[in-house]
C-alpha cells in the first residue's frame, strides 16, 4: 500500500516536473539592465488609476481611494497566535491598512510553510489562476512573465512608488530592481535581504583555546594545527580522547546562505567560490565549482581529513549539528546566527563554552573572501488585466513605512505596537505580502547602534523595535551571563557575529547568477549531485584528489558547457 | 531417541523465540526512543543523546503542539474526513468488487471497467491536472476534495475482487437457486464471509484517509479547512536550508526556539495515537469470515 502510494505521487510529481518545465519556455532574463528604469524617476504617465488625482510623490503614494478598491492576494500564513476575534485576514494590521488605503484586502487563498507557499504558487501559474498580486520567488517570476501573466510595473511604481521604497532599493545600487527587470521593464517589486548571511565565519571554543595557550587561527594551516590540539589535547578536561577537530556537513559547501558545517570559507580563502558563477581571469562566466583553484582547496580538506583533522563521521550524520550541540567539537563554520542555533542548545548543554567568532582563514594576501548571497530572492507580481496594479504597490509603500517606523500616524502605531505585545504577535506576519525591505546592512547596523548604546554613546529609547529587544537583551545577558538563553541568544549573535561582520574588511565575491536556465531545469539536478558526491569522495579519500580533472570534464559534457553558454548569455544580457 | 527429540526441539523453540523477540525489538525501539525524544529536553535530544528514556523531561513539544485551537479544528476535520471518507470507500469498493468479481459472462463489460480501473494505477495525471479538476468542479476548499477524489481505491478493490473470487462459486449457485438477487447475495454472503478482507481494506482507507496530508495542502485555500496531518505538517519549525534562505533573523530565531526532534517526534506521537485505538476494534474481524466445510468437493 505504501509503496504503491508512494510511487503514485512519484508519478505525480515526475508528471508536474515535466510539464512545469514544458511551461517554461525561452530563458528569461532576470539580470537584465534595470539600474536604468529604477533611477529613471519619471518613466511616463500612463499608469492606470480609477482615481484621477492631481497629487504626485509620497501624497499619491499613501492617497487613499475614494471608491473602495479590492485585491485577491496569496497568503502565507504565520505561526502567530492572534488576538481573540481577529482572523488571518480581519485584523489590527489588515484594518488599519484598509482604513490607510482604501483597499480591501481578501485572501485569494492562504497556505502555510514555506514549501506549501510555494507549491499553492506554482499551481496557481500552473492552472493560470493568479490572485491580483502575490509573492513569488525568481523562477516562478520568470515563468510569469515569458508567459506574460504579469503587469508591467515599471510605471506604476514611478508614479507611486514611496521616498522610502526608492530608498530601500537605491540602497542596493540598483542590484534589487535589476533582478525583476527584463528589457528595461520592471515586472516584480523584490524584497531586499540582509547581506550578513551570506559570509560563514570560524566559530570556535575560546575557553578550550585559552586553556591550550592557542591563538586564534588566521590560515588553514594554524586551523588546522588547531584541530590537531583541540583532538590531542583533551580540552573538555574529562581525561577520555573523545574531542573532534573541525565538523563539516555531507554538503559540504553551501554556496550562498551557508547553515552550520559548510566549508565555504576554505574554499573561498582559495579563491574558489563553488555554487556560485564567476568571471574568471579572462573575463570569461564560468561556475565556481570548476575552477582549477578548487582543486587546492580540496586537497587541503583530503589531507586534513586523512590526518583525523575534519571529523571522521561528518559525512554520516543525520542532522549536522550534532556533534556542535554535545560539545565534541571546539570549531565549526557557520553564519553570524548560530548563537540562535545550535550554539544555544550546546551551551545549554555545557554552561561552561565560551564560543567566538572569527572571520578566518585568510587568503594568501591575508583578506578574508566570502561569496554572497543574492540580495533579493522574493518578488511582488500583479496579475495581468488586474485593474488596479498600483494598488499593490500603494500596501508596499504603506507597509514599508510601518515597518521601518516611519508611519506619521503616531496614535494607530501605538495601537498596533500595543497589539503585538499584549498578543505576542508579530505585526509583520500580518502585512498582505511576505516582502520585507530592510537595509542590506542591517545586522552590522544594529550591532554598531546597540554597542554604542551600551557604553551610553546612543539613547535605546531611539531606537526602532528590533534594535530596542535585542539593546535589552544585551542589557540582561550582560548583568547575568548564561542564565536566560533567549537573551544570550540575539545578544552573543549581533555581539560576536555582527561584530566580526562589522570589524571585518571582507573581500566581497557576489555570483554573477542566480537564477535558473532552460538546460539547468533538465540537467542540473544531476550537475549537482555530481558535484556534491565528487567533492564528498575526494574529501573522504574514496577518490584522489585528480578525480577533480575528470569531474570538470565529466560536468562540462554532462551539459555544464551548455548551461554556462546560457548563462553567459543572460548575464551579457 | 525421545529424549534428544526434546532437546532438538527445546533448541529450535529457543532459537525461534530469540529471532522472534529480535524482530519484535526491531519493531517497539524505535518507537520507544520517539517516544523518549518527544518528551526530551530539545538540547539533549539535538546532541543526539537520548535513547530509551527521555532526559530531563519535558512537555514543551507537546504543548506546542497541541496549544493551539486549531489543532482541535483539525482533529475533527480529519474525523470527519475519515468517516465520510471510510463510508464512501466502504461501498463503492464492496460494490465494485462483488461487480468485478463475476466474469465477462455474467458482466460482459467486465474487463473494461477493470482496464479502466488498472490504468488509474498505472499513470496519474499530475498534480497540476489533478488541482484543475478537483478546482473545474468547485470542490476546492472543501471536505469533499479530500474525500470525492479518493472514493474509488482502485487497489482495496482489487484485493476484495480477489477474495470474493476466491469464494466457492457453489455458494453463489446455491443462493441463486434459492432465489437470491444479486444483491441480497452480496449484502447477505459476500459481506459476511469477507469480514477478514473488508476490515483490511477499511482499515487501509482509514489509515490512508488519516494520514493524507498533501491535498489538504494543496486543495484548502484557509487554515481552517486543513485537515490534522497537514495543520501537523505545516508546524515544523523546519531548518531545511531552503527554508532558511527565506526567513528573517528573526523568524529564524522563532524557528530554532522548538527543536526538530523533540518537536518531530510529539508529531509523530500524537498523529499515531488514533490508529492505535482503531486499529484493536478492527482486529477482531480478522479471524471470522470462514469458509471452510461449507462446500464438499
Amino acid at each position: 500500500m505504501a509503496n504503491y502510494r508512494t510511487s503514485k505521487w512519484m508519478a505525480a510529481s515526475i508528471a508536474l516536473a515535466v510539464l512545469l518545465s514544458a511551461c517554461g519556455s525561452g530563458g528569461g532574463s532576470d539580470a537584465g539592465d534595470g539600474g536604468k528604469s529604477s533611477t529613471s524617476s519619471d518613466a511616463g504617465d500612463k499608469g492606470t488609476t480609477t482615481t484621477p488625482s492631481d497629487a504626485k510623490g509620497d501624497a499619491l503614494a499613501y492617497e487613499k481611494y475614494s471608491e473602495p478598491v479590492s485585491i485577491s492576494v496569496g497568503f502565507k500564513i504565520p505561526d502567530d497566535k492572534l488576538g481573540a476575534g481577529d482572523t488571518n485576514d480581519n485584523n489590527p494590521v489588515s484594518r488599519y491598512l484598509e482604513g490607510l488605503l482604501n483597499i480591501k484586502v481578501t485572501h485569494a487563498w492562504e497556505a502555510k510553510g514555506d514549501d506549501a507557499f510555494k507549491q499553492k504558487v506554482n499551481l496557481a501559474i500552473a492552472s493560470n489562476d493568479l490572485p491580483d498580486a502575490m509573492v513569488v520567488d525568481r523562477n516562478q517570476l520568470r515563468k510569469l512573465i515569458d508567459n506574460d501573466m504579469v503587469e508591467d510595473l515599471t510605471d506604476v511604481y514611478a508614479k507611486y512608488g514611496s521616498e522610502l521604497v526608492r530608498a530601500m532599493y537605491d540602497s542596493t545600487k540598483g542590484l534589487a530592481l535589476a533582478d525583476a527587470t527584463v528589457d528595461g521593464r520592471i515586472y516584480g517589486m523584490p524584497n531586499v535581504a540582509i547581506e550578513a548571511d551570506a559570509p560563514s565565519l570560524l566559530w570556535i571554543r575560546q575557553d578550550w583555546l585559552d586553556k591550550l595557550n592557542l591563538q586564534a587561527p588566521k590560515t588553514v594551516d594554524e586551523l588546522a594545527a588547531i584541530a590537531k590540539a583541540f583532538i590531542e589535547q583533551d580540552p573538555d578536561g574529562n581525561g577520555k580522547k573523545d574531542t573532534l577537530g573541525l565538523t563539516g556537513d555531507k554538503q559540504v559547501v553551501y554556496g550562498q546562505k551557508p547553515n552550520p558545517n559548510g566549508f565555504d570559507s576554505i574554499f573561498s580563502s582559495y579563491h574558489a567560490f563553488p555554487k556560485n558563477w564567476i568571471k574568471d581571469k579572462d573575463g570569461n562566466v564560468v561556475y565556481g565549482s570548476i575552477t582549477p583553484e578548487n582543486k587546492d582547496a580540496l586537497a587541503k580538506l583530503a589531507e586534513m581529513y586523512k590526518a583525523g583533522l575534519i571529523d571522521p563521521q561528518f559525512a554520516l550524520y543525520k542532522e549536522t549539528q550534532e556533534p556542535i550541540v554535545a560539545n565534541k567539537t571546539g570549531m565549526f563554520f557557520g553564519p553570524w546566527w548560530m548563537p540562535y542555533w545550535p550554539l544555544a542548545d550546546a551551551v545549554a548543554n555545557d554552561t561552561k563554552a565560551e564560543w567566538k567568532a572569527y572571520a578566518t582563514p585568510l587568503d594568501k594576501d591575508g583578506k578574508f573572501v566570502t561569496h554572497m548571497a543574492p540580495v533579493t530572492d522574493r518578488y511582488l507580481v500583479v496579475r495581468k488585466g488586474y485593474k488596479n496594479p498600483e494598488a499593490a504597490v500603494k500596501l508596499l509603500n504603506a507597509f514599508t513605512r510601518i515597518e521601518r517606523r516611519s508611519d506619521p500616524n503616531k496614535d494607530e502605531m501605538k495601537k498596533l505596537d500595543d497589539y503585538a505585545t499584549a498578543n505576542t504577535v508579530q505585526n509583520r506576519n500580518y502585512y498582505p505580502f511576505d516582502l520585507l525591505l530592510d537595509y542590506s546592512d542591517a545586522v552590522v547596523k544594529r550591532y554598531k547602534d546597540v554597542q554604542a548604546a551600551l557604553k551610553g554613546e546612543l539613547d535605546p529609547a531611539t531606537f526602532d523595535p528590533d534594535t530596542k529587544q535585542v539593546y535589552d537583551y544585551s542589557v540582561i545577558e550582560k548583568e547575568n551571563p548564561k542564565k536566560n538563553m533567549d537573551a544570550w541568544k540575539p545578544a552573543k549573535a549581533y555581539e560576536l557575529g555582527g561584530g566580526v561582520l562589522a570589524t571585518t574588511d571582507m573581500e566581497k565575491i557576489y555570483s554573477l547568477f542566480y537564477g535558473t536556465t532552460k538546460t539547468m531545469e533538465t540537467k542540473w539536478t544531476s550537475l549537482q549531485k555530481l558535484e556534491n558526491e565528487t567533492f564528498l569522495k575526494i574529501i573522504v579519500g574514496d577518490l584522489p584528489v585528480d578525480a577533480f580533472d575528470t569531474f570538470v570534464s565529466d560536468w562540462k559534457k554532462l551539459g555544464g558547457d551548455q548551461i554556462t553558454k546560457e548563462v553567459s548569455d543572460l548575464v551579457a544580457g | 531417541m525421545v529424549g534428544r527429540n526434546n532437546v532438538q526441539n527445546r533448541i529450535i523453540d529457543q532459537s525461534i523465540l530469540v529471532v522472534l523477540v529480535v524482530i519484535t525489538l526491531a519493531c517497539l525501539i524505535p518507537l520507544l526512543h520517539t517516544v523518549a525524544v518527544s518528551f526530551s529536553d530539545k538540547s539533549a535530544a539535538d546532541a543526539g543523546r537520548v535513547l530509551l528514556t527521555p532526559i530531563k523531561p519535558t512537555l514543551a513539544s507537546y504543548s506546542k503542539v497541541l496549544d493551539d485551537s486549531q489543532f482541535f479544528t483539525s482533529f475533527y476535520i480529519s474525523i470527519k474526513r475519515v468517516v465520510l471518507g471510510g463510508l464512501l470507500n466502504f461501498v463503492i469498493t464492496i460494490m465494485m468488487a462483488y461487480a468485478l468479481s463475476k466474469d465477462s459472462k455474467q458482466f460482459p463489460l467486465r474487463n473494461v471497467y477493470m482496464w479502466f480501473l488498472v490504468f488509474t494505477m498505472m499513470f496519474s495525471g499530475g498534480i497540476v491536472p489533478w488541482f484543475m479538476t478537483v478546482k473545474s468542479y468547485g470542490l476546492l476548499d472543501s471536505m469533499w476534495a479530500l474525500v470525492l477524489p479518493h472514493a474509488v481505491q482502485t487497489f482495496n478493490v482489487i484485493l476484495l475482487m480477489n477474495f470474493f473470487r476466491n469464494l466457492p462459486k457453489e455458494l453463489s449457485e446455491a443462493a441463486e437457486i434459492d432465489g437470491a438477487g444479486p444483491w441480497y447475495t452480496m449484502i447477505r454472503l459476500y459481506v459476511p464471509l469477507s469480514l477478514p478482507a473488508i476490515a483490511t481494506v477499511t482499515l487501509f482507507s482509514i489509515v490512508f484517509h488519516w494520514n493524507s496530508f498533501f491535498d489538504g495542502l494543496i486543495l484548502m485555500n484557509h487554515q481552517e479547512h486543513y485537515p490534522l496531518q497537514t495543520y501537523i505538517q505545516t508546524l515544523v519549525a523546519q531548518l531545511s536550508a531552503q527554508a532558511m534562505t527565506a526567513m528573517t533573523p528573526e523568524q529564524l530565531a522563532e524557528a530554532m526556539a522548538v527543536s526538530n526532534r523533540t518537536f518531530g517526534a510529539a508529531k509523530i506521537i500524537v498523529s499515531m495515537i488514533p490508529i492505535l485505538v482503531i486499529y484493536p476494534f478492527l482486529q477482531r474481524f480478522f479471524i471470522h469470515g470462514i469458509t471452510l466445510g461449507s462446500v464438499k468437493e
